[in-house]
Parts: C-alpha cells; sequence; structure tokens
C-alpha cells in the first residue's frame, strides 16, 4: 500500500494539475480580446457626461458643468476604467500574443489601440500613472506627467505602423472579418488611423511654443498619410437588432432610444445653437444682451429674440441660397416640423427654430420647450419614444471616435500656426466639406405623413399606429442639395481668403465634433485657454480670473478664437455666477482621476504631482502640459 | 440473574455477599464480580446483588461497562457494597481520540483538547449538533444567524484566522473530513447577488449530522490539530466518533422529542404617530413621524400575524448486534421542524449504517455509509425581511388579507399608495425560498498488523451532496406600476453537487523500552473538494402562477466549477519517559492544487510536550493534586488559496461582437500560502482527589502572508479587485475550564458545576499602505458602519464614520446647527470581540433524577444595534417618539469655532428641535448605534431527566424494555442583559461570509425562540 502512495506520489503534478477553470478560459485567442476592446470605447461617449458641460456642447444638470467635480464619486472615470482595466490586461495580452505569434496586423491594431485610448486619457485627466501600470505586485503607482505619455502615445502609434506595414502571414479566420468592429480587417485604414493618432496628438501642442520647430512638421507629415475621406473614419459598429431582440442592451449604442440615457437630462447648449444657427448675440458693455424689436416693439424674431453679432462665423440666419447650414437641423432637435411632412421642403426647414438650453440644465427662456436629443419635448414620457431616433443618437449609430474631418482641421490649424495661410485655407475647405458629409452620412429621415388623415385633434395619423414616428426632419435629398450650397455659399467655399481667420478652423472643428468630440473640443478650448483675457504665458489667479470674475475676450477681440464662447463666471449674460470655492476662480483644466481608484487606493501617487497635488482642492484646476506654452512649473 | 462462571474452593473460603450499585444508588445490573488473578466471578443481578465464595485474603475486582473498576481486598468480611464510580472522566483522561480516528495517551498531549460527550449532545436537544456545543467548550464561539429552521452556524475557535476567507473549524467524522459548506447567494447563482448574505440564510452543510449517532466530539483548537490534518484544520478540528454496534444481545434505542417553539424579542413599534413628516400625516411615506392616530382607529397586530407557534419532532431509532468478530449498527433519524415564522420548516432524515468487522488476527475492517435528506423552507430576514417588512405595515392596516379583491394579486395596505411596500404574507405564501440536500457519505477504513507493535491503516472517505437552492418570485409580489423593474416574476435556482473524497494512509511503530516510550508514524495523504454548481436565473413569467424556468421568457445559466487537490506527507514521533514526560514532533507537507507551481510546496512543522508533575515522587499521590499535567506547543500551519485565485477567468463580454474579457479580479502567479504560527503553554490538573477538574491555556497566534480576497487598488494593477498575500495581524488569549462536583452527597444527591472561560484579542500588525481599512461590505448594513480593520487595531474591529472630536475627546459641533460633525475618515469605533465569554453548565443528580442547565454568555462587547438605529431614523420605535416630543436637544460636545482645542472651548448651548428633522429623527454619525461594554447571560437550555428504575423497569415490561428515561427540557428561555437592543449576539450575516463575519451586528436578527419540549428514550 505504501509503494502504492508512493507511485501516485510520482504523479503528483498531474495528479495537482486541476486548478484550471472549465468553465470559462483563462486564455484565448488574442482575436477574440478585440471585440471587447473595440466596444469599450463605449466608456468615451459615458464620459461626454463630463465632457460636453465642459465644452459647453450640452446642457446638463451635473457638477461638471460648474467646472467642479462630484466629491467622493466615479462619474466622470470611465475611460479611467477602460484604459486600466477593460482594455488593460486584455490589451496587453492582445499585443503580446499577438507579437508572440507574428500576427503583426493585430499586433499593430492593438498597439494603434492602445496608442489612441492613451492620447483620450492622458487629453481628458493629463497625468497618470503609465510606467508602473500593469506591473504586477505593486502596491502603489506613482504617476507619469503628460508630457511622456504624449511622448509615448506617439512611439506607440509609430510601433503600430511598424507592424501594421510588415507582412503578416497569419490566417485570422474570421477574428478580423467579424470582430473588427472598426475596420474588418482592413489593413490601409488600420495603418491610416495609426498616423492619424500621430496628428491628433500632436494637434493638442499646438500652443506650444516650440511647436512650429518640434512638432509642427511631424504632424503634417503624419497628416499626409492619415485618414482622408469618410469612410476612413474610425468608428466602433453597434448591433442593429431592435431592442426586444437583443441578448444585452449592451449591444446598441449608449446614446440610442433603448438605452435611453440622454432622453430629459442632456439638452443641446445655447452656444451650439448660437454658432451652428448665426446667432450669436452681441453683448453690450455691461455683458447683457439687447433684444431686436421691431416697430411695435416686438421682438423681430421671438426665438432668436438678440441683437445679433454682425460678423457670424458659421452661417447666418438669412435664407438666401448658400447662407443656410443643414447642419443645424441634421445634428439639432427643434420642435418644429415633428410630422415630418416637410423633411422634403427646404423653405419649410429653413424656417425651423433651435432652442438651447444654459449650460447647467434644460432652461432656456420662457415660454420655449427645449426638444432632448432624441427630437422629443420634455414634457413627454419615455413611452412616446417611438422609432430608432436621430442622426447619431440612435441603436445602431457607431460610436464616433476619430475622423478624417479632424485630421484636416488640425491640418489647418498647424499651417495656421505656420503662417501658412492659404494651405489652412485649403485644408480647412476640405475639412468642412468632410464634416458636411460626415453630418449627412448619419441622417435617419423620419417618416412622412402616408395616411392623408387627420384625428380629431388635427393631427396627422399615420399607418402604422399613433404615436409620435422619430428621425431626422430632413430627407438625405434635401440636405445634399442644401449642403452643396452651403458648401458653395459666402461660409465656405465663397469666403474670401483674407477674411478666413482661427476662428473659423476652431468653430468648424467644434461642430464636427458635437458632441463625440468633446474630448478634442474641449482640448482645443484649454489650448486656447477659453478665451480668458490674460497677459504673459498663461492666465492664472490674479491674471484672468479672481475669486468671483473669469475675465473673458470680448467677441469683438480680434484675439478671441470662440466667438460668442464665455465661461460661467464671465461677464456676460447668462453666464455670471461664480466656481466652487475650492476652484479658487479657476475654471477646470483637467478631470480628477477616478475616485474609487485613485483617491481611495493610491493617494500617495496623487500627493507627489506638481505644481498642484492630486490630493488638492484645486487639483482639477491644475493646467495640463499641452496647454503650457513651456514646461509645467514647479510651483504655482 | 446470578449466574455461576466459576467457583475455586479453598481451605479459608468464605462468602460474600453484598450489592453494586451507581452513584445514583442504581443497581448495576450485570456488574463482573472476579476475584484478582482468576478467572473466576460472578455476574451481579437485578437488584444489584451478588454473592461469591472466595478465598478470605482474595482481592474482589468490581467492574461494568462505563464504570470505573474497583479493587476490594476481602480481608474476612462477608459483606461488601460497591458504589462504582462513572468512567467517563477516567475514559478522557487516558486517551483521546486524535487524528485518523488514533488513539493517543491524554497526558502525552501538548496542546490543547477538550472532550464533548454523547450525552451532553443528546441532552441539548438541538436539531444540529454544533449548536448543542454552545457553552460547552472554551473558546469556542458559536453565532446562528436566527432563530429560524435551518439558520447557517459560524464556528470559530479561538480566534479567526483569516481576514478575508474560511474561518470554520474542520469536521472530521470517524477520521474523514466532511463538507462544511454554505451557498453563496453572492457568487453561487446565476446572476451575480442573486440574494445578500444578509437577507438569505441557506444551511450549512455541517449540521446535516444526525446528533444521535455522535458517541463523542473532540475538539482540538487551534493550529496544533492541523498538524496532521493540514491546513483544511489550521482553524482547528471537530473529531466527531460515532457511534458503534456493540457485541453482545442485541439492542435497540428509540428515542423522541417534541419542542414547542415561541417568537420573543422583537421590537416594539410605537403605535402613536402615523406615517408622515414633519408632524402632518401622510401615507406616501414610510417614515413615522406623521400625525397622532385618532383615539378610535383600530389597530391590527401585523406582526403576530406573521407568527406561529412553531412545533419540531425528532425520533431516532438505533439497532445494534453482532458477535466478538464483528458488529453492525444502524440507526435512522426523522426530523421535522415548523418554524416561528410561517411557512418555514425543516425536515431531516439520516439514516447511518456502520460496521467493523475483526477478520484476520491481523487485519480488521470499518464502514460507514450515511444518507441525510433535508429539506428547509425560509423566510427573508434582515432588512426587507418579512419581519422588517410586518413591522413597517401600518396598524391600522390589516396585513393578513394579503391578497386582492381578484384574488390573486398581492394587496398593497390600505391607505398607504406608495408601491414599495410588499406584504410579506404574500412573500411566505407565494414566493418559494427553499434549500434542500440529498448527501451520501461513506467511508472505509483497514487495519493492518504486519508485525508486532506496528500497524498500517488506510482510510478512505467519500462524502456527496446535490442540493438545490431556490429563490423564487411571484410575478405580483412587485410593483404594479413598474413591472419592469421587477422582472414580472423571477426565479434562481442553483444546484451544487459537492464531492470531496480523501485517502489516508499511516504506518505506525509503537514499542516501550523499560521507561521509556515511543510511537512513530508517517502518512501519506490525499484530499479532492469539488464543487460543481449549476444555477439558472430566469424571469417575465409567461403563466402568472406556474414556477418552470421554460415558463420565463428570459433565462441565463451559469456553471460554476471547481475543484482543490491535496497531497501531503505527514510524520509524527512520540517519546514518553516514565509516563513523567513526553514530547512529540510532527510535520506536514503539503501540495496544494490552488497554488503556483514554484510556492505550491509548503511544510510545516510541530512540537508539543507535556510534563506530569504529579509522576514526580514528592507530588505521587497527592491528595489535593491528584493530576497535573504541564503542556506546551508550537505548531505552524500553512494555508493554500481557493481555487482559480491564479489566472482569473475570461468572461464573455456581453457586448456588441462578442469576445472574451477579464472580470474584475486580477491575477496573482505569485500567490504564496498562508502561514501562521501558533504557541500554546498550559496545564491540566485533577484537584481534591479528582473531584475538580480544571485546564488552562494561554496561546499566541501570528496569521501571516494573510491571502486577503478582492481588495481593491488602483485600476493601474489592470484590475478593480486584487488577491494577494498582505497583512499579519496576531491574536492572543487564554482559556479556562473548571468543573467539579459541588456537593456529593450520602444519600447520592450530586452537584456539579462546569464553567468554560476564553478571552481573546487581536492587533492587525501590518496591511499595505493604500489599504486604510480592510472590510466586507456586505456587512456595511447599518448608516456608515461596517467591520473594517485598520492597522495598530484589533481584528474584530467595527468601524464607521465617527463623530469628530477635540483632542480632549469632546464632540464637535456644528456652530450654525447645533449638530455634531462627523469624520469623512472611516475610523475604529468599537470592539466586537468581548474580554470574555463564557459557559456555564450545571447539573444537579439525585436517584433517578437529573437537573441540567447550560448558560452562555459575554462581558464587555461592543453590539451594534442596528434596529435602534434603523427604528430611530424611521420614527417607528418609541424612543424617536419620546426624542421627537422632548422639547429641544443639545447635542453634548463643544462649537468647533477655532477654540475647540484651547483650554476654554466653547461648549455647545445650541438646542436643536429634533421635530423638525421631519424625514428622520436622527441618523447622526455611527457612535450612538454601538453599544459598548455589553454584557449578557443567556440560559441556553434548561432540562429534568427521569431514569425509570431498571427493576421496575424489567417488572413491569417484562425484560422487553431494558431502560428508559423521560425528560423535559426549556430551551434559550431568557437572557439577562444591559444591552439595549434586541439580541447582544447578533449576526448579521449568514456562515458563508467569511472573514469576521457579522457578529456583534445586531440588525433585525431575532432571538432564538423560546422552545419547551419533552421526549422519551427507550433500549430494548
Amino acid at each position: 500500500m505504501l509503494s502504492a502512495a508512493l507511485f501516485s506520489f510520482a504523479g503528483c503534478e498531474k495528479y495537482l494539475d486541476v486548478n484550471n477553470n472549465v468553465d470559462a478560459p483563462d486564455k484565448v485567442n488574442e482575436g477574440l480580446l478585440l471585440p471587447g476592446i473595440l466596444s469599450a470605447f463605449v466608456n468615451n461617449y459615458q464620459d461626454v457626461s463630463a465632457l460636453a458641460p465642459l465644452a459647453q456642447m450640452l446642457g446638463v444638470n451635473n457638477t461638471y458643468a460648474t467646472n467642479y467635480y462630484p466629491v467622493a464619486s466615479d462619474a466622470g472615470g470611465n475611460m479611467w476604467r477602460m484604459t486600466y482595466w477593460l482594455h488593460g490586461m486584455n490589451l496587453e495580452n492582445m499585443i503580446n500574443q499577438s507579437v508572440e505569434n507574428e500576427s503583426w496586423t493585430l499586433a499593430g491594431i492593438g498597439y494603434a489601440i492602445k496608442a489612441f485610448s492613451w492620447d483620450c486619457i492622458t487629453k481628458y485627466h493629463a497625468d497618470l500613472p503609465m510606467k508602473q501600470a500593469f506591473e504586477s505586485g505593486r502596491l502603489s503607482h506613482d504617476y507619469d506627467y503628460q508630457k511622456e505619455i504624449m511622448q509615448q502615445v506617439r512611439e506607440w502609434a509609430k510601433t503600430a505602423i511598424e507592424y501594421l506595414e510588415m507582412e503578416d502571414n497569419t490566417n485570422y479566420g474570421s477574428y478580423l472579418t467579424d470582430g473588427d468592429l472598426a475596420y474588418h480587417g482592413d489593413k490601409s485604414k488600420w495603418l491610416k488611423f495609426a498616423h492619424s493618432i500621430i496628428v491628433n496628438d500632436l494637434a493638442a501642442l499646438t500652443n506650444k511654443s516650440d511647436f512650429s520647430t518640434a512638432y509642427a512638421e511631424e504632424l503634417i507629415a503624419h497628416a499626409q498619410l492619415a485618414f482622408s475621406e469618410n469612410s476612413d473614419n474610425f468608428t466602433v459598429e453597434r448591433s442593429s437588432e431592435k431592442g426586444s431582440d437583443l441578448e444585452f442592451i449592451s449591444f446598441l449604442n449608449y446614446w440610442g432610444t433603448y438605452r435611453n440615457n440622454l432622453s430629459n437630462s442632456y439638452w443641446q447648449s445655447d452656444y451650439m445653437v448660437q454658432i451652428s444657427t448665426g446667432t450669436v448675440p452681441v453683448y453690450d458693455e455691461n455683458g447683457n444682451k439687447t433684444k431686436a424689436l421691431d416697430g411695435s416693439g416686438n421682438a423681430i424674431d421671438a426665438y432668436y429674440p438678440w441683437t445679433l453679432a454682425e460678423k457670424q462665423i458659421i452661417t447666418d440666419t438669412l435664407k438666401a441660397t448658400g447662407h443656410y447650414d443643414p447642419r443645424a437641423i441634421a445634428r439639432l432637435s427643434t420642435a418644429d416640423g415633428k410630422y415630418y411632412t416637410d423633411i422634403d421642403n427646404p423653405e419649410a426647414i429653413k424656417k425651423y427654430h433651435f432652442v438651447g438650453s444654459g449650460f447647467t440644465g434644460s432652461n432656456s427662456y420662457t415660454g420655449k420647450t427645449t426638444p432632448n436629443l432624441y427630437g422629443f419635448r420634455s414634457d413627454k414620457t419615455n413611452l412616446d419614444l417611438e422609432g430608432t431616433g436621430r442622426w447619431i443618437f440612435r441603436d445602431s449609430a457607431p460610436y464616433i471616435l476619430m475622423t478624417a474631418a479632424e485630421i484636416q482641421f488640425n491640418l489647418a490649424e498647424a499651417y495656421w500656426k505656420l503662417d501658412r495661410k492659404h494651405d489652412a485655407y485649403e485644408a480647412w475647405k476640405k475639412a468642412v466639406a468632410l464634416d458636411v458629409e460626415f453630418c449627412g452620412k448619419y441622417l435617419n429621415p423620419g417618416r412622412p405623413k402616408d395616411t392623408g388623415k387627420v384625428d380629431g385633434s388635427g393631427n396627422p395619423v399615420y399607418a402604422e399606429g399613433g404615436a409620435l414616428p422619430g428621425g431626422s426632419m430632413i430627407s438625405s435629398a434635401t440636405y445634399n442639395t442644401l449642403a452643396q450650397e452651403y458648401l458653395a455659399g459666402p461660409y465656405v467655399d465663397g469666403l474670401p481668403e483674407n477674411d478666413f481667420t482661427l476662428s473659423h478652423i476652431m468653430m468648424q472643428k467644434y461642430v464636427h465634433l458635437w458632441p463625440w468630440g468633446a474630448l478634442e473640443a474641449w482640448t482645443d478650448l484649454r489650448k486656447y485657454h477659453y478665451d480668458i483675457k490674460y497677459t504673459g504665458d498663461y492666465p492664472s489667479f490674479g491674471n484672468g480670473w479672481n475669486l468671483s470674475l473669469v475675465d473673458q475676450k470680448m467677441d469683438t477681440d480680434e484675439t478671441k478664437v470662440y466667438k460668442g464662447f464665455y465661461l460661467a463666471p464671465a461677464q456676460v449674460e447668462d453666464r455670471k455666477g461664480s466656481y466652487n470655492v475650492n476652484n479658487n476662480g479657476s475654471p477646470c483644466y483637467r478631470v480628477r482621476p477616478r475616485y474609487n481608484s485613485e483617491y481611495v487606493w493610491n493617494k500617495s501617487g496623487l500627493d507627489a504631482l506638481k505644481p498642484i497635488s492630486g490630493l488638492a482642492a484645486n487639483y482639477q484646476c491644475s493646467i495640463p502640459w499641452f496647454a503650457y506654452p513651456g514646461e509645467v512649473p514647479e510651483t504655482l | 440473574m446470578m449466574l455461576l462462571l466459576s467457583l475455586g474452593l479453598s481451605a479459608q473460603n468464605i462468602t460474600v455477599k453484598g450489592t453494586v450499585t451507581d452513584v445514583n444508588g442504581e443497581p448495576v445490573i450485570g456488574a463482573a464480580v472476579l476475584v484478582k488473578g482468576t478467572k473466576d466471578g460472578v455476574q451481579a443481578d437485578l437488584d444489584g446483588a451478588y454473592s461469591i465464595t472466595v478465598p478470605s485474603e482474595a482481592t474482589l475486582t468490581f467492574s461494568a461497562i462505563s464504570y470505573k473498576a474497583q479493587e476490594v481486598q476481602v480481608m474476612g468480611r462477608t459483606v461488601i457494597n460497591i458504589v462504582l464510580q462513572d468512567d467517563s472522566e477516567k475514559l478522557s483522561e487516558a486517551t483521546v481520540t486524535a487524528e485518523f480516528g488514533m488513539k493517543r495517551v491524554a497526558r502525552a498531549v501538548g496542546s490543547s483538547v477538550q472532550n464533548v460527550k454523547a450525552s451532553e449532545i443528546a441532552e441539548s436537544g438541538r436539531e444540529s449538533f454544533v449548536n448543542a456545543l454552545q457553552g460547552r467548550v472554551a473558546g469556542m464561539t458559536i453565532s446562528s444567524t436566527g432563530g429560524t429552521p435551518g439558520a447557517s452556524t459560524t464556528v470559530i475557535l479561538r480566534s479567526v484566522t483569516s481576514i478575508s476567507g474560511d474561518n470554520s473549524p474542520l469536521y472530521v467524522v470517524d477520521g474523514v473530513p466532511i463538507n462544511n459548506k454554505t451557498v453563496n447567494g453572492g457568487t453561487d447563482f446565476a446572476v451575480d447577488d442573486a440574494v445578500s448574505s444578509r437577507n438569505m440564510d441557506f444551511s450549512s452543510r455541517g449540521n446535516d449530522i444526525n446528533p444521535d449517532d455522535i458517541e463523542s466530539m473532540t475538539v482540538l483548537k487551534g493550529a496544533a490539530a492541523a498538524a496532521l490534518y493540514g491546513s483544511d484544520a489550521s482553524n482547528g478540528a471537530i473529531i466527531i466518533t460515532t457511534k458503534k454496534g456493540s457485541a453482545g444481545n442485541g439492542k435497540v434505542t428509540y428515542s423522541n422529542s417534541f419542542r414547542w417553539d415561541k417568537a420573543y424579542g422583537w421590537p416594539e413599534v410605537q403605535n402613536k404617530y402615523g406615517n408622515g413628516m414633519y408632524g402632518s400625516t401622510n401615507y406616501y411615506t414610510m417614515g413615522r413621524f406623521g400625525t397622532e392616530y385618532p383615539s378610535d382607529v383600530t389597530f391590527y397586530d401585523n406582526v403576530n400575524t406573521l407568527l406561529q407557534t412553531g412545533f419540531s419532532q425528532t425520533h431516532n431509532v438505533a439497532v445494534e448486534g453482532g458477535s466478538e468478530k464483528a458488529t453492525i449498527r444502524l440507526s435512522a433519524a426523522y426530523t421535522d421542524s415548523k418554524g416561528i415564522v410561517k411557512k418555514t420548516d425543516m425536515t431531516r432524515i439520516n439514516i447511518t449504517l456502520s460496521g467493523h468487522a475483526d477478520i484476520k488476527k491481523w487485519l480488521s475492517v470499518d464502514g460507514k455509509l450515511g444518507y441525510v435528506s433535508m429539506t428547509n423552507n425560509k423566510a427573508p430576514k434582515g432588512y426587507g425581511g418579512s419581519l422588517y417588512n410586518a413591522m413597517r405595515w401600518p396598524f391600522t392596516d390589516n396585513m393578513s388579507n394579503y391578497l386582492d379583491a381578484d384574488g390573486q394579486q398581492m394587496r398593497l395596505p390600505e391607505k398607504y399608495t406608495d408601491t414599495d411596500l410588499f406584504n410579506p404574507l404574500y412573500a411566505i405564501y407565494k414566493n418559494v425560498y427553499q434549500d434542500n440536500v440529498d448527501r451520501l457519505m461513506t467511508s472505509v477504513s483497514v487495519n493492518i498488523t504486519p508485525l508486532e507493535h506496528t500497524f498500517i491503516r488506510a482510510t478512505y472517505g467519500n462524502d456527496t451532496s446535490v442540493g438545490e437552492n431556490k429563490i423564487y418570485i411571484h410575478p405580483y409580489y412587485a410593483n404594479r406600476s413598474d413591472m419592469a423593474s421587477y422582472e414580472k416574476g423571477s426565479m434562481d435556482y442553483a444546484k451544487p453537487v459537492y464531492k470531496d473524497n480523501s485517502l489516508d494512509l499511516i504506518a505506525g511503530y509503537n514499542n516501550d523500552w523499560d521507561k521509556f516510550s515511543f510511537s512513530a508514524h508517517v502518512g501519506y495523504h490525499q484530499k479532492e473538494n469539488g464543487e460543481s454548481v449549476l444555477s439558472v436565473h430566469g424571469n417575465d413569467f409567461q403563466v402568472i402562477d406556474f414556477y418552470g424556468i421554460s415558463n420565463c421568457k428570459n433565462t441565463v445559466s451559469r456553471t460554476k466549477t471547481t475543484l482543490r487537490r491535496i497531497q501531503a506527507l505527514s510524520a509524527r514521533a512520540e517519546i514518553g519517559y516514565n509516563n513523567l514526560a513526553y514530547i512529540t514532533v510532527s510535520a506536514r507537507n503539503d501540495w496544494s492544487s490552488t497554488l503556483p507551481k514554484d510556492n505550491n510546496s509548503f511544510f510545516y512543522p510541530a512540537v508539543e510536550g507535556s510534563f506530569i508533575a504529579t509522576e514526580l515522587p514528592f507530588l505521587k499521590d497527592n491528595i489535593v493534586v491528584s493530576y497535573l499535567k504541564l503542556k506546551g506547543a508550537v505548531t505552524k500551519v500553512g494555508k493554500d488559496a481557493t481555487p482559480l485565485s491564479i489566472y482569473p477567468a475570461l468572461e464573455a463580454t456581453e457586448d456588441y461582437g462578442g469576445g472574451f474579457r477579464y472580470g474584475y479580479t486580477g491575477p496573482n502567479t505569485s500567490l504564496k500560502p498562508e502561514m501562521n504560527t501558533s504557541k500554546e503553554i498550559g496545564f491540566e490538573g485533577r484537584f481534591l482527589n479528582d473531584r475538580i477538574n480544571a485546564d488552562f491555556t494561554y496561546f499566541w497566534t501570528k496569521c501571516e502572508n494573510q491571502y486577503v480576497k478582492g481588495f481593491r487598488m488602483s485600476y493601474a494593477t489592470g484590475f478593480i479587485l486584487n488577491n494577494m498575500n498582505v497583512g499579519t495581524f496576531t491574536t492572543n488569549g487564554w482559556e479556562a475550564h473548571i468543573d467539579g462536583d459541588v456537593l456529593r452527597l450520602s444519600n447520592g444527591f450530586r452537584w456539579n458545576l462546569g464553567l468554560n472561560m476564553d478571552h481573546s484579542t487581536s492587533e492587525v500588525t501590518a496591511l499595505p499602505k493604500n489599504l486604510n481599512e480592510y472590510y466586507d461590505s456586505a456587512t456595511w448594513i447599518v448608516g456608515n458602519t461596517r467591520n473594517g480593520l485598520i492597522l495598530g487595531h484589533p481584528i474584530t474591529t467595527i468601524t464607521g464614520l465617527a463623530y469628530q472630536r477635540n483632542d480632549n475627546g469632546d464632540i464637535l459641533i456644528n456652530p450654525k446647527t447645533g449638530i455634531p460633525y462627523t469624520n469623512d475618515d472611516w475610523s475604529v469605533i468599537g470592539d466586537r470581540q468581548p474580554k470574555l465569554t463564557f459557559g456555564l453548565t450545571t447539573s444537579m443528580t439525585y436517584k433517578q433524577f437529573r437537573l441540567s442547565a447550560v448558560f452562555n454568555g459575554k462581558f464587555g462587547a461592543s453590539v451594534l444595534n442596528g434596529t435602534k438605529y434603523d427604528m430611530m431614523t424611521k420614527g417607528t420605535s418609541w424612543e424617536s417618539v419620546t426624542l421627537r416630543e422632548s422639547p429641544a436637544i443639545i447635542f453634548k460636545g463643544v462649537i468647533k469655532d477655532g477654540k475647540e482645542n484651547s483650554d476654554n472651548p466653547t461648549v455647545n448651548t445650541i438646542a436643536v428641535d429634533m421635530n423638525h428633522y421631519g424625514t428622520t429623527v436622527w441618523g447622526g454619525g455611527a457612535d450612538p448605534w454601538l453599544e459598548k461594554n455589553i454584557h449578557y447571560i443567556h440560559l441556553s437550555e434548561i432540562r429534568l431527566s427521569y431514569n425509570v428504575p431498571q427493576k421496575a423497569l424489567q417488572t413491569i415490561t417484562r425484560k422487553f424494555v431494558s431502560s428508559a428515561n423521560v425528560w423535559i427540557k426549556g430551551s434559550d428561555l431568557c437572557t439577562w442583559t444591559n444591552y439595549s437592543g434586541i439580541d447582544p449576539v447578533g449576526n448579521s450575516n449568514s456562515a458563508s461570509l467569511g472573514g469576521t463575519g457579522g457578529q456583534g451586528i445586531d440588525y433585525y436578527s431575532i432571538p432564538n425562540p423560546r422552545g419547551y419540549a419533552f421526549g422519551v428514550s427507550l433500549t430494548f
């Protein structure tokens, strides 16, 4: 018996080799990791809840809208969760396994994704634990500064390019055709994406004092190899199934009607409505808007009652051919035309009105109801949500993450900085044309009246039932007609090169980014220091703001980039107020790291940060490296 | 009857007569009376009388099974009456049942063991033998989660040794470890957190054992038990020896018990103010801050509507018999217990067959088969549980009408138009909360004696059970205006299959040389724990009244399969000198499947020694100190991890495009075994001619490399939760036991008193820097308090957001509101560990009567009065009424005005009108809800039994019945305490939680009901 025991003991290793998960794998083919990594980009959309109010793209009643942060909360920490966890070791394993198996394409895709998500997260949170990330056995993680991170992003992107350019003999089966939710295995597009990441990374540095010498040429060089058409755009596809047929609702777009995350909490902002409709108002010396009245003392236009700035950047309120920008009706919600009887009627469409909300909620001026982003009025309950939503606020719309238009806008800005104004002008025109096409691509025209009958209240009756059908309030054909007119009109092709300004680049880019690209828009706003009036290199307490006021350039200021843009405690009407006392008067410059990761479990790493400690009450006001013209000061 | 075996006559022969009785004066029928040195002898008759003719200078030996033999020199006497002493004490002194069913000489054991007799287990009359140990073992803490049938039981010996893992001792039945799992509602169902350990309690598998099958129990405290049983016994072990058949005339025994249980001790709900807030009645509001009820209003006793008188019955039958060569025992037990909450019950059937055979002179075998079938219907407990909802139900409405007019739907309370108060009666009648198990335990063991002084023993055991756990929620048990959120009915079904088997091969050698004794053995051990849970979740019922998974529109299923294997080699050697001193060295090396290959082997040695002072010449035969053993032990024990801790599983993404990604928990490829070092010293003694027994042990334990599961770090680790070896803590304390006969009268009256006491403290000596507090979120129930542990404090603390205080300890008050400030950080607010835990056993015997009682209690513990918190904040307690009606309150403290730490802080004078608090009277910080220095003493049982005199019995039943005993008993009758809440024991979470658990957190935990029982036990 003892010998039997000893015999079985010799088989010890085999006997003990049972610690394997038989219910779920602990290692899979790297190709199976890709779809989850791509789908995780929903987190970029989720953090728009913080970014869109910070960039004044959407009005929402949350703490970020007030340039503060929700205390002891993970809200706004989704990209953190994605980069470190949902990507995290999944992406590391995908890359490492691919390199090991010489699956160079997938390795390149991995590096590209890594570069992109780290570019996003550093633009969002600035400084991050990077070098010590994913090192096992660590109990605390030191932070790295943004300068190094942005440099590393470009390195990773270059590694991606290197791998993507290598010959790859791997048979991926369906892993790339089906699992690649961005390009379905089209290697050339991934390659363009990798170049685009470098462009986007460098674009944040256009206000560095050494931009022209250190970064501009590299940006321009990569832009030539980057996205050039809208089919190149980096987007992540969503299911086209109906909500009730799904196994998991996460198959659908986070902003779709089925998941219903936008209903009655997020509203198009007044700033976006103003610039998209050419209704940026004039403020008097006290910062007040004045009403434009007719002879009998009534507002000329009840919807846009203010005296408007003479020089609008994107469009104006004239209805003449080429003046009207149809992107407004594609992007924004209107209470008009809800029965879709006029989706092919350009003249009716041109008359539609838009209401923007203040940045802390749905409130507009009295008597006007802001429709929510799905196009329904706030007084309607969710049960009225029928149809599949509007524009990119739809169940099956892809997540939009980076576009060809962005590249052209970045290129235009770089040329501008190099004083190559004509090149800038040409790139800008391309960019706007790309945006016009981009914007039309996601139109989802609503159902027009099709029974010819009306109910007792005079409302049309629809063949498929009585509920309101959803969708865009313009048909694609009409959009295209109006869009071509607009492109040929006085605000784009017809814009004299001499009248072309940096505002045209940045504000058209802002419109293009609305609201999916709020991160880039906020990066641009911070780069230009929110058009705050300061002297010297960058604003600070007493130089640009004090406890009660952020001193902003008025729209008449030639150097003001974002015409009509004012922060909350600025000197103009609807923007007066004050920040939380902890901000010390400063607007927000970075979003604090995820609370339940860093503020509870990694305080030592945060505390070491300079010039403002991550634990300080005003850490959210610490200016990131990309927005300093030079290096980050050691102390303030 | 008098049987003359043989008669040797000699010249000086005389006839000696007399009676043999026990200490109670009962005749010892069949007692053997032998002439020493011969085989000559007689047996005592029905009256205990004997008569024997012997040489006048002979020595007579009187003996009988379970009595101490006595030798008496005749010295010419013709009448010798003998009182035989109970043998149990001698047995426990002489040997202990140690590892793998082997006997060890008690005096050689250097670590702490305590024996519990079968009769004590049987006397307790509990359905679970574990609960029967309450108060009987020093250093054993038993916390039941509540007074309903089948409640799980948390057992801790000495002190916890793991801050997040399982701390229960190992249960070993006849040398074979058995499963003691408790299903975890958080992870064992198809959806995560299907039910919280706070709301539902699945029974512990250890409770399946039939108490009537137990012959004796040995409790091995502390890590010393692990020396041979391995890491599973690092928290100690409970070694159970079951009854075996005996040779001779066959025996049939039958016993029963009938018990009625009555619930008591639930908190009184105030019936002065109705629902509402700010003093105006509003039936939308759950808080009772409305106006006073009108005087003519009818009140309904809704709590009593939910309750009933519990009734339990148990029947045990056992038959045994056999020859010198082979014996067999077959037993069956049936328990049916109806709980104090309607519809709750537990039914259990145990059938056990065991046998022993001597095949050859050198070969014997033992075998056992045990079958258990158990079904347990329960009710949700704690927050949102049946009782909780019944207490929230408006008094003005009769809760017992739980059906709506349609006879189908759940009726909401009258007037109360909000829709989140669900009728608990509807829940218990229409929902299903059940677990059941079918379990088979098999063991065989073979003993071989190949050569003189040697043995080889092989034991194989298998314990397989199939359970079902059901939580089915009726579609109409829902908020009707928002059916979607309650999924229109839901089914959670989990089917755990546990398979544990073990193989132990031991070869040993024993011999004595001159004054030296020597014994040694080596062993090979193999152990396997298999667990496989199939679970399914379904919702959205198509047919309203039908529970079936195919009736669900949506379903999710899950399998959870783990296998753990251990291989080990062990060795032990014991050397004794002249019965005076012993030293034992043991060592074991484990190879575990759950650890990374490089770390999966761990070695742990143990040394123990004993010194019998009373064997020294100058102390020998001392009447005051009849026996004194000094003992000590040093033990190390390693502990492996739970299966699948090294590599985390990838999970299906649940996202478009499919694929896999990691879950929350990160891998740890460098996991090490936990290592505990335990030291103990003490003594055991018998005094005053064996009249008093006492022992005392002092212990120190250091628990290193604590394997902490699921703790958070920066996401930069790549994960949200991590499993790592972090943290060290130490414990130390003492255990003492003393018992003795206070009175022994010549008329047979005997009063015995026993006291068990223990004390332990602990300190967390290392935690990772970033982990300022470790806690289990399942205990975060009451406001901002939880079972957190913090560096430098004991492991049993309660942490909370305490009041801010100045350097002097005064509470800081907000100068604007007059309300105390609360800290932003969690800190220690109290320690749940009592200063002293004790158990008191007492018995009085007189003739055929025996009166016994068991008390248990604690001294100096902190208890979190969560019920008070909840009732105060919701305005349902009378205390909240008092507070509301009191004029204005000035919180005792100093104003936080910058002068709080000066010599003259501003004493608070701001009066706060509690009436203004509207929806909640006072949630406050954590401090007000913690009651410190809580003591209690609980009468857990009192019992009176009567043995029908043998003679009468044999005469009346014509020898059909050989013994009969009747008894009556009261259990859990009362508690004396300075605690203001319901239950000073308090255990907010079920045994599945692990770590330091939820003991000391009292949150709507209802004490065990008062039970009144009687029963009969007969031997044929």
